[in-house]
């Protein structure tokens, strides 16, 4: 016992070496980091997924056609609540685009109505979505054109199967009229399409709040993300030390426990940076979830204390990622690795409900997955999930159990731990 | 020369004798091809529960037999009863249900005949989201081509007084002027057509950018161990230099060659020559950038507690899951930034030079900064 006890205060005292670099450099990491977040928040309405996209339209829109469409949607449609359009010419719209103004813009060529008008569809609106790797708005924006692909063909098909049926039945003396008349009803029939359904809210019952939702992912990626700090203090011992250890009485669960113990002290230190610049956001009213009411201060204070469950179960699953780096470029690419791979899979990054349900399980599993699972029950039900904590106990000890063997063998032939 | 060449050529085999390095090279490409077959298979961001009140018609039954056929950003799974959907709705298993009305043929007609446009399909959702809307303009889609047929018939018999066409009249007439092409097409900004292509694969190629930096940053502090334990004592400044420089670019070397077959495993990959050189290009920048860190940052703990905060900032301000407009010259600290945007716009491509060009230039600065100062401190040392 007494072995174990100086043990232990061998491995805060080695913490205690680099604890201050750490606070400093915690503190400029979670500062760019909050910054970010928030500046995130306040410029942008995505995360409360009522973001309109902004479409610039580049080509010559003085058709009397072209342009009566564009302002009717601009200004009747159900779409200009999700994307609002703005004309520009293609210059501006490349340079906007580039600095990420623009969702996208679309390039009308000359003489598309007519080719429209006259059933050769042979020119093609270009809508340009990216400049690099496509991503979700862009997949999003193309189920659009889809739509609206599929209301002119429809649109089109209307009019000249009626305009073969009057020349069929030698009607032609009121094809223009009646050409005029099918075009004002389709419109009207376009333009009020979204009336053919009616909508019910049942409401949120029990999901949580966008906001809330990746604030609990930012807590996880955070924690996450410091599992790099360490490489250089955890990785490359000598696995001679270890047998030393051993041999005096410390058996490996034991050095294991106790290092772990002073690694989630090293990370509870690191995170306790970011927690105060997160309690002076909540306090000065720039970050507040929505699940907490009046006394948020308290529900604050309360998703704290919740937290330190998920630091000692993500803390477990780093540890045993060092035990199976061998040196500083491994332990930091495996720490990477593995930790994005369980934040992906967890859903920090899209929303859990948005992934496969196969992968959604399958995160659910992981560390990330469990914690947070865990936070966003914390949150919207606003207390502590024994069975939820008793099971992250369990995971985190078999997290150990597993970081004691790879220990033990790697001991026994030898190696660097 | 030889002698460098020698100790490269050693330096590789230090990396690769570790298992832990090949098995973490290993397994970007095995996950890329994980998620590749995944997402060919679900490429859904959305669920909806299709069902029919009473007995569907053929035009319901057309309908939900189609959709649940579809493979598409929404994905729909037909259900027998509305307390089946509910359920999935309260589990979050489903984002909507959308109920359909045994008689919609018969109901669309008659809201055409009226001239008024009835709700003819209910929607229940939980909350409402851009998402959410797009789904309900699919909806709207679904039922247009039957609704657009029945305006147009309902035209011709009660607008026109053309009573004596024939139902195939009507039909041929108005299924030879469909053109079923999309109107638009879909490009990048350099005029390439954009490919078919999961949201789940979408941010892999910003991730992958991201872990070639960390292998940069890795790599410096692989070198800063060494230069701390003594390795390179006896070298001159300009050779300790060499020596970070070679040890990166092995690591970057063999980051690059998995990096592309992991875009190949991932599907991502665009063209040999245009891969080859923008990651030469981007290597290079990286090369650079983390350099610059290894001079501003020098002790290896405070440069190895940076890791995850360069990391972050990098996955916010690099286009790898949005594209955040402002901070123009914040983000172009990062190579990545530029990186991730010259796939489809060349110009970034030449932006990457004149980056690498000025921080070529940076490095030489802090360089001479740092050996004047080590001279002085020594000459005055001694």
């Amino acid at each position: 016992m007494k072995y174990t006890l100086k043990f232990l205060r061998v491995q805060f005292q080695r913490i205690q070496r680099i604890l201050a670099k750490l606070l400093a450099v915690s503190f400029v990491s979670c500062l760019c980091v909050t910054t970010v977040f928030v500046y995130f928040i306040q410029n942008s309405a995505l995360l409360e997924g009522k973001k309109n996209y902004r479409v610039g339209i580049v080509g010559n829109t003085g058709d009397s056609y072209l342009g009566f469409g564009i302002q009717a949607v601009q200004t009747l449609d159900d779409s200009r609540f999700m994307v609002d359009f703005e004309e520009m010419d293609e210059d501006e719209a490349r340079r906007q685009f580039i600095r990420g103004n623009l969702t996208g813009y679309v390039i009308i060529p000359d003489g598309l109505v007519d080719s429209f008008v006259y059933g050769r569809n042979d020119k093609t609106i270009t809508y340009v979505v990216s400049s690099g790797q496509r991503g979700v708005t862009s997949i999003l924006m193309e189920e659009l054109a889809e739509i609206v692909s599929t209301l002119i063909t429809h649109f089109q098909a209307a009019v000249f199967g009626m305009q073969r049926i009057l020349l069929n039945h030698d009607r032609v003396e009121i094809l223009d009229e009646a050409t005029d008349r099918l075009n004002v009803r389709f419109i009207s029939y376009v333009l009020n399409r979204t009336d053919l359904c009616e909508v019910e809210e049942t409401g949120v019952s029990d999901g949580i709040d966008v906001l809330s939702y990746y604030t609990c992912s930012l807590f996880v990626l955070i924690l996450t993300l410091m599992g790099m700090n360490y490489s250089v203090c955890l990785v490359g011992r000598d696995a001679v030390v270890t047998k030393v250890f051993d041999a005096k009485g410390l058996c490996v669960p034991v050095q294991v426990l106790c290092e772990y113990l002073a690694y989630v002290f090293m990370n509870c230190c690191a995170l306790s940076v970011f927690l105060v610049l997160f309690g002076g956001l909540v306090g000065s009213g720039t970050w507040k979830l929505p699940e907490w009411g009046r006394d948020y201060i308290g529900d604050m204070f309360r998703f704290f204390l919740n937290y330190i469950p998920v630091i000692f179960l993500i803390s477990a699953a780093q540890f045993l990622f060092y035990e199976f780096a061998r040196d500083v470029v491994s332990g930091i690419l495996l720490q990477f690795l593995m930790g994005m791979a369980m934040c992906y899979l967890a859903g920090c990054f899209y929303p859990s409900d948005l992934l496969p349900a196969g992968i959604n399980l399958a995160g659910r599993f992981l560390p990330a997955g469990m914690g947070m699972h865990y936070l966003k029950a914390v949150v919207s039900d606003g207390s502590t999930d024994a069975k939820n904590l008793l099971v992250m106990v369990l995971y985190c000890a078999g997290l150990l159990a597993a970081a004691c063997l790879v220990r033990t063998s790697k001991m026994g032939r030898g190696e660097k731990t | 020369m030889k002698k460098y060449l020698i100790w490269l050529a050693l330096t590789q085999k230090r990396l690769l004798k570790k298992f832990s390095y090949i098995a973490i090279m290993l397994s970007l490409p095995l996950l890329m091809l994980a998620m590749r077959n995944y997402s060919a298979e679900h490429r859904s961001m959305m669920r909806v529960a299709l069902l029919c009140d009473g007995t569907p018609d053929e035009l319901v039954s057309s309908i939900i037999g189609e959709l649940s056929q579809k493979k598409g950003v929404l994905e729909y799974v037909p259900c027998d009863s509305f307390g089946e959907a509910k359920e999935l709705l309260r589990r979050e298993n489903v984002d909507a249900i959308w109920v359909f009305p045994g008689n919609l043929r018969e109901r669309l007609a008659y809201s055409v005949e009226t001239g008024m446009i009835d709700a003819v399909v209910k929607i229940v959702w939980k909350e409402q989201s851009v998402a959410l809307e797009l789904s309900k303009e699919q909806l709207c889609n679904a039922i247009y081509p039957a609704f657009s047929y029945e305006v147009y018939k309902d035209f011709i018999h009660n607008d026109l007084l053309i009573k004596d066409v024939s139902e195939d009249e009507l039909k041929t007439s108005y299924e030879e002027m469909l053109i079923g092409n999309n109107l638009f097409e879909m490009a990048y900004l350099d005029g390439e057509q954009v490919e078919d292509g999961s949201y789940i694969l979408a941010p892999m190629r910003g991730m992958m950018a991201l872990w070639l930096v960390l292998c940069g940053m890795a790599a410096n502090l692989f070198f800063l161990v060494d230069e701390k334990n003594g390795i390179f004592d006896r070298l001159l400044p300009g050779q300790r230099e060499m020596a970070a420089w070679g040890m990166q670019g092995c690591v970057m070397v063999d980051a690059v060659l998995v990096l592309m077959i992991s875009y190949r495993m991932a599907g991502i990959f665009t063209s040999f020559h245009k891969e080859f050189l923008y990651l030469l290009l981007f290597s290079l920048c990286t090369m650079n950038f983390c350099t610059i860190l290894r001079f501003l940052l020098r002790k290896v703990e405070i440069f190895g507690f940076f890791v995850p905060v360069l990391s972050v900032l990098i996955l916010v301000l690099s286009p790898v899951f949005l594209k955040i407009p402002g901070l123009g010259v914040i983000k172009w600290i990062f190579p990545t930034y530029f990186y991730l945007n010259a796939l489809h716009n060349p110009v970034c491509a030449l932006f990457m030079l004149v980056y690498f060009a000025l921080s070529a230039a940076g490095i030489f600065l802090l360089f001479r900064s740092h050996t004047f100062n080590s001279g002085f401190m020594w000459y005055h040392g001694n």
